[in-house]
C-alpha cells in the first residue's frame, strides 16, 4: 500500500515548486482538516502538505496495527514515511498541533535533518502531573475517565463492538458515513490514539532534540496549562515561547489570525538570523 | 430570553472563547447556582480533555455538533450524565454558542451495563485465546513426547530383535519372520533350517583373544548374509552358532545354501589357515503347526544333524530326514584347510536317519 494514499496526504497546489515546505501534523481526535482555516494565510508563500495519522480521517484503516499505534513512536514512524514517500530529506518546516507537537519533536530526534523549525501550537510533552516537579494539569483517574467517556460516546458505533467478535480490526471497512466525519475512521484506534496521546511522556527525550521551534501557548487552556508552554521553553534547545491571548485548546481554529501571524513572524525572523 | 429561561433542560450560551453568558433556570437549579466564567468550570477533568480535544474542534470546524456524551460537575460534587448538542449562531454583536444538556442518568446506567458487557466479553475473548495457546503448547509438546517415545520404541524393538555383535537377527526375530510366512503359506508349504557351527571357535578364542574372536563372527554373520538370498532369515542363535531359516525351500534347496556356505566362510581366514563351520540341516512341511513348534522341530533335528556333523569330523554338512522325507540327495564337503590339527576333509553331506 502506498503511503500516500494509506496517510490520506495532500499537497495544496502551489506555482512555485520551489517555495519552502510546511507539513501540518493534526492532534487527538481530529483530522487534516483542523489546519482549512491556517493553510490559506500561507497558500501564497508555501507548498503546504496535509496528511492523516493512520486511524484518524480518511486514512486506510487497513494499515492499523495495534502494537505500532500504541506508542507515540508508531505516529512519529507515520510523519517520517510521509516525508520520505515525497522524498522530503530536510528543510521542511513542521506545524504541529497538540500531541503532534510530541510526534513531531520524536521525528526531529530520528532525523535531525528533517525540520528547518517546528511550530509547536499547544504542545505538552506529559499530561499527567509529576510532583513536584512538573504539573501536566492530570491525575491519572482524570485520564482513565477520559478513556471511560470516549467508550461511552462510542456506544453508538457498531465498530467498537465489532473486536470482540473478530479479534482484530484490521480488516474493517471504513463505512462511508464515517469516512466523511471529522474524527477518527474507528472508535478502537480513537481509543488507541488516546491513549498513546494522554499517557505518553516524553520529558526525557526534549534533549535530544535539536531542530529550532517555537512554542505557541495558549493563555487559558485546560489542557495545557501556562507552566507546561515554559517548562518546553526551558528544556528544548533553541526554542521561543510566544503565549497567544486565547481561551481554549486549538488556537489555529478560533483565531487563526493570530497564529499565522505568530508563524509568519517567527519564520521571517530566524530568516534574518540566517541571512548575512 | 424569557423561554430561553424556562425551556425544560439546562442550557448555557458562551462566546467561541468559552466564556460564560447566560445559563438558564434548569442550568442553575442542577448544576451549579451562580454562573463561572468559563464553561470548563461546570465539567469535571475527563469531559474537560474531551471538550478541548473533540467537541471545540468539531464545533468551530463545522459550526455545531450532537449527542456528545458529558458528564457536568454540579456545585456538591456530583457527577451529571448528559448529552450534548452545540451550535454556533450569529447574534448582532457577536457569534455565540448555545449549549443545550439533556440528563441521561437512566441511559448511562444501561450504557454502562453493555460497556461492562462488552468489556467482560473482551476479557472472556483474550482468556480464550490465552488457554487455545496453552493448549496448542501442550499440544505441542506432546507430539514432541510421541515422537520421542516413538523413536525409543523403535530402539528398543530393533534392540529386542538384534544381537548387538553381529548386528543379525536373534531368535525373537526369527519367529516374528517365520510367523510372517505363515500368513501366506499353506500347510503343505516347506521351509528348511541350517544351524551352522564354527568349527574350533574355543581354540580361536584361546590363541588370537576374545576381540579377534568377535571378529570373526562378525565376518562369519556378513558371510552368512552374502549366502543368503532375500527371502531367508540369518540369525545367531548362540555363541558361535548361526541359523539359516529357509522358506519354500526343501531338503535339496537347503542343501545347496550349506554348499554355498561353506565357500563363502571358507574365505575368512585366520593366521593364514580357513575357518570352517560344521552344518546341520533339517526340512518340514508346515502341517498345521505354530511357527514356535515349528522352528522347535528345526531346531531339534538340525541340532542333532550339527552333532553328527561334528562327530564325524567337522567342515561338513549333515541333514536329518526322518522316515517320511526322502534320503538326502547330493553330497558336499567342507573346503579349504581346516584351521585346527584335527580337522580333516571328509566327503559328503550325509543324511542322518533318526527322530527325536
Amino acid at each position: 500500500m502506498g503511503i500516500i494514499q494509506r496517510n490520506n496526504v495532500k499537497q495544496l497546489p502551489h506555482a512555485n515548486p520551489d517555495a519552502p515546505i510546511t507539513i501540518y501534523a493534526h492532534g487527538f481526535g481530529c483530522n487534516q482538516d483542523m489546519w482549512h482555516l491556517l493553510t490559506p494565510e500561507f497558500a501564497a508563500t508555501h507548498r503546504q502538505i496535509l496528511f492523516d495519522y493512520v486511524g484518524s480521517g480518511r486514512s486506510d484503516a487497513r494499515a492499523f496495527d495495534a502494537l505500532r499505534y500504541s506508542s507515540l513512536a508508531g505516529y512519529a514512524q507515520d510523519l517520517i514515511e510521509v516525508c520520505d514517500a515525497l522524498c522530503l530529506s530536510k528543510d521542511v518546516i513542521f506545524v504541529g498541533h497538540s500531541v503532534s507537537c510530541s510526534i513531531g519533536i520524536l521525528a526531529s530526534i530520528q532525523r535531525p535533518d528533517l525540520f528547518s523549525q517546528m511550530v509547536l501550537v499547544g504542545p505538552s510533552p506529559c499530561f499527567l502531573n509529576d510532583p513536584p516537579a512538573y504539573s501536566g494539569g492530570f491525575e491519572r483517574a482524570d485520564l482513565e475517565g477520559l478513556l471511560a467517556l470516549m467508550d461511552q460516546n462510542y456506544i453508538g458505533w457498531a465498530e467498537y463492538f465489532a473486536p470482540v467478535v473478530t479479534g482484530s480490526q484490521a480488516d474493517s471497512p471504513i463505512t462511508a458515513q464515517l469516512a466523511g466525519s471529522f474524527c477518527s475512521t474507528d472508535p478502537v484506534m480513537a481509543r488507541q490514539f488516546a491513549q498513546a496521546t494522554f499517557f505518553s511522556d516524553i520529558r526525557q527525550e526534549l534533549g535530544r532534540c535539536t531542530t529550532p521551534s517555537l512554542i505557541l501557548q495558549h493563555r487559558r487552556d485546560t489542557l495545557v496549562p501556562l507552566p507546561v508552554g515554559e517548562y518546553l521553553n526551558t528544556h528544548l534547545k533553541h526554542s521561543v515561547l510566544q503565549v497567544l491571548d486565547v481561551t481554549g485548546h486549538c488556537a489555529h481554529m478560533s483565531h487563526p489570525d493570530q497564529v499565522a501571524s505568530a508563524i509568519r513572524h517567527y519564520l521571517s525572523g530566524s530568516d534574518s538570523c540566517v541571512l548575512p | 430570553m424569557f423561554y430561553l429561561e424556562r425551556l425544560p433542560c439546562p442550557v448555557v450560551v458562551t462566546n467561541c472563547n468559552g466564556h460564560v453568558l447566560h445559563t438558564n433556570r434548569d442550568f442553575r437549579q442542577l448544576v451549579a447556582p451562580e454562573n463561572c466564567d468559563y464553561l470548563d468550570s461546570y465539567f469535571p477533568p475527563a469531559s474537560r480533555i474531551f471538550l478541548h480535544s473533540y467537541a471545540w474542534p468539531m464545533l468551530l470546524k463545522n459550526g455545531e455538533f450532537s449527542e456528545l456524551y458529558l458528564q457536568l460537575l454540579t456545585t456538591n460534587g456530583q457527577l451529571l450524565p448528559v448529552m450534548t448538542n452545540a451550535r454556533i449562531s450569529q447574534t448582532e454583536s457577536e457569534q455565540v454558542v448555545i449549549w443545550v444538556f439533556f440528563v441521561a442518568k437512566e441511559r448511562q446506567r444501561f450504557e454502562a451495563e453493555l460497556l461492562k458487557a462488552r468489556q467482560h466479553a473482551q476479557e472472556t475473548a483474550l482468556q480464550l485465546t490465552e488457554v487455545n495457546a496453552e493448549l496448542q503448547y501442550a499440544n505441542a509438546q506432546l507430539s514432541e513426547y510421541a515422537q520421542e517415545a516413538r523413536i525409543k520404541a523403535d530402539k528398543f524393538a530393533h534392540l529386542s530383535l538384534t544381537d548387538p555383535l553381529t548386528n543379525l537377527g536373534n531368535r525373537r526375530a526369527l519367529t516374528r519372520n517365520v510367523k510372517q510366512w505363515m500368513l501366506t503359506a499353506n500347510s503343505q508349504s516347506v521351509s528348511s533350517l541350517l544351524l551352522i557351527d564354527i568349527d574350533f571357535f574355543k581354540q580361536i578364542n584361546d590363541r588370537f583373544g576374545h576381540a579377534e574372536g568377535d571378529n570373526v563372527l562378525r565376518n562369519v554373520a556378513q558371510r552368512l548374509l552374502d549366502s543368503a538370498r532375500a527371502q531367508d532369515s540369518v540369525i545367531r542363535h548362540g555363541g558361535e552358532e548361526f541359523a539359516l531359516w529357509l522358506p519354500n525351500s526343501d531338503l535339496e534347496g537347503a542343501t545347496r545354501a550349506a554348499k554355498r556356505v561353506h565357500q563363502h566362510i571358507s574365505r575368512i581366514q585366520v593366521a593364514g589357515e580357513s575357518i570352517t563351520v560344521s552344518i546341520g540341516v533339517s526340512s518340514m512341511a508346515l502341517n498345521g503347526h505354530e511357527a514356535g513348534i515349528l522352528l522347535e522341530h528345526l531346531l531339534a533335528q538340525a541340532d542333532i544333524a550339527v552333532y553328527e556333523a561334528k562327530a564325524h569330523g567337522r567342515n561338513r554338512t549333515i541333514c536329518f530326514a526322518d522316515q517320511s522325507q526322502p534320503s538326502c540327495v547330493g553330497s558336499d564337503k567342507g573346503e579349504g584347510k581346516a584351521l585346527a590339527e584335527s580337522a580333516h576333509s571328509l566327503p559328503g553331506i550325509h543324511r542322518l536317519n533318526g527322530r527325536f
